[in-house]
């Protein structure tokens, strides 16, 4: 193959990456892979018990882009949030915070895993919203990645699903989001609410396993053509 | 993370065994590799709906991350990329050798991902694989890759 088609190949995968990356189905995976170390998932009244994260922005002209996630691996809930996204002119103090579920039931399904409530305060209390133009990120983890489960967001009275996308490690899964309050995933159907068991994902002996397989596959593929190359010699 | 060591060294190995030697590094290489991890970041971007990032500040976790993630890329590189592109070229062509590491390489992240990811991996795959062809060698593929998979953790 030419340089000259390898650069065609370039540019028809771009496209590819593009369409692909615009047009991805909620909960499809991020390209990135790397080494996930995930625990079991730790269930709100479980033990160990699932663990709450506070962090308080000193007073500052800007807010600064920061994060604030739980302390589990990978962590259940995170907030991502970039420069300007609360009024910083008094100290603001952003909470997460492992919350019984609401009875009312999500409309796109059952929730699976914990309901968290994310919250931002000033110096006198009062609740903080994220700046119109600056919705801040939302990564909770799920219990299973499939079928793909959503994010959805309680107001107080009702659940809404949000456009979901795979964060990758231990089944994370995260949104953009103008306004916080109370989120958890919730896995696709209707039915009785799942069971919450400890755990998720895909068993590490079954991706043990798979890439056992695979590596297998290369070296008698790669050995193969070695000696078939050798005898053509 | 140690499995990902094994898999790394694994991966190194059956290359080795299969008669893969690195190749003289160039600064085309250097730089197509950049501009591939740069089209994979920015294909990350639309697929959040948002441009806004910041870099994760450094802990302990993510010093450990860092260079077994690299590894992991770099080892797959030279497997799928280097030698087994290499052998199969030798053989089908390189629009053979392109396709087939091209499936190989969005069929090893089903395991982690699940079906759901082989679109994406594909067209990633493609990418790469265009990169080893005009490149001629497995250091643009492999910065590119390195860059992509660090983003995931290092880009908010």
């Amino acid at each position: 193959m030419s340089r000259r088609r390898g650069w065609l190949v370039i540019l028809v995968s771009i496209v590819a990456l593009t369409l692909v990356s615009r047009f991805l189905p909620s909960g499809s995976p991020p390209i990135y892979d790397g080494q996930c170390i995930a625990n079991p998932y730790e269930t709100l009244g479980g033990a160990p018990a699932p663990q709450p994260a506070t962090k308080t922005f000193p007073t500052s002209k800007t807010f600064p882009p920061s994060e604030v996630l739980t302390g589990e691996t990978p962590p259940q809930a995170q907030i991502l949030m970039e420069a300007a996204t609360f009024d910083n002119s008094t100290p603001v103090t952003v909470t997460i915070t492992p919350v019984p579920a609401p009875g009312v039931k999500p409309p796109n399904g059952t929730i699976e895993g914990n309901v968290y409530r994310f919250s931002a305060v000033n110096a006198s209390g009062t609740d903080l919203e994220p700046s119109p133009s600056l919705p801040v990120f939302i990564i909770l983890r799920g219990l299973t990645s499939s079928p793909a489960p959503t994010i959805d967001r309680f107001d107080g009275t009702s659940w809404a699903p949000i456009s979901t996308l795979n964060a990758g490690c231990g089944n994370t899964f995260e949104i953009t989001s103008p306004q916080l309050g109370e989120f958890a995933t919730v896995k696709p159907g209707s039915g009785a609410p799942t069971p919450q068991p400890a755990g998720g994902g895909i068993p590490a002996a079954a991706i043990v396993g798979g890439l056992a397989l695979l590596l297998i596959i290369a070296v008698v593929v790669l050995f193969t053509l070695d000696r078939r190359r050798g005898a053509a010699r | 993370m140690p499995a990902g060591v094994v898999f790394a060294i694994a991966l190194l190995a059956v290359a080795s065994a299969a008669g893969w030697r690195p190749g003289r590094p160039g600064l085309m290489a250097v730089g197509l590799g950049a501009a591939g991890g740069g089209a994979l970041i920015a294909a990350w971007l639309l697929s959040r709906g948002s441009f806004g990032i910041h870099v994760a500040s450094l802990n302990a976790g993510l010093a450990l991350w860092t260079p077994v993630v690299a590894l992991v890329a770099v080892a797959e590189e030279v497997a799928i990329r280097g030698a087994l592109f290499t052998m199969l070229a030798d053989r089908y062509g390189d629009g053979g050798a392109l396709v087939a590491t091209t499936l190989l390489f969005a069929a090893i992240h089903v395991p982690l991902y699940g079906v759901g990811s082989l679109p994406l991996d594909l067209a990633a795959g493609l990418l790469l694989g265009g990169l080893r062809v005009v490149s001629r060698g497995v250091l643009a593929p492999a910065i590119a890759h390195v860059i992509a998979d660090l983003a995931g953790g290092w880009l908010l």
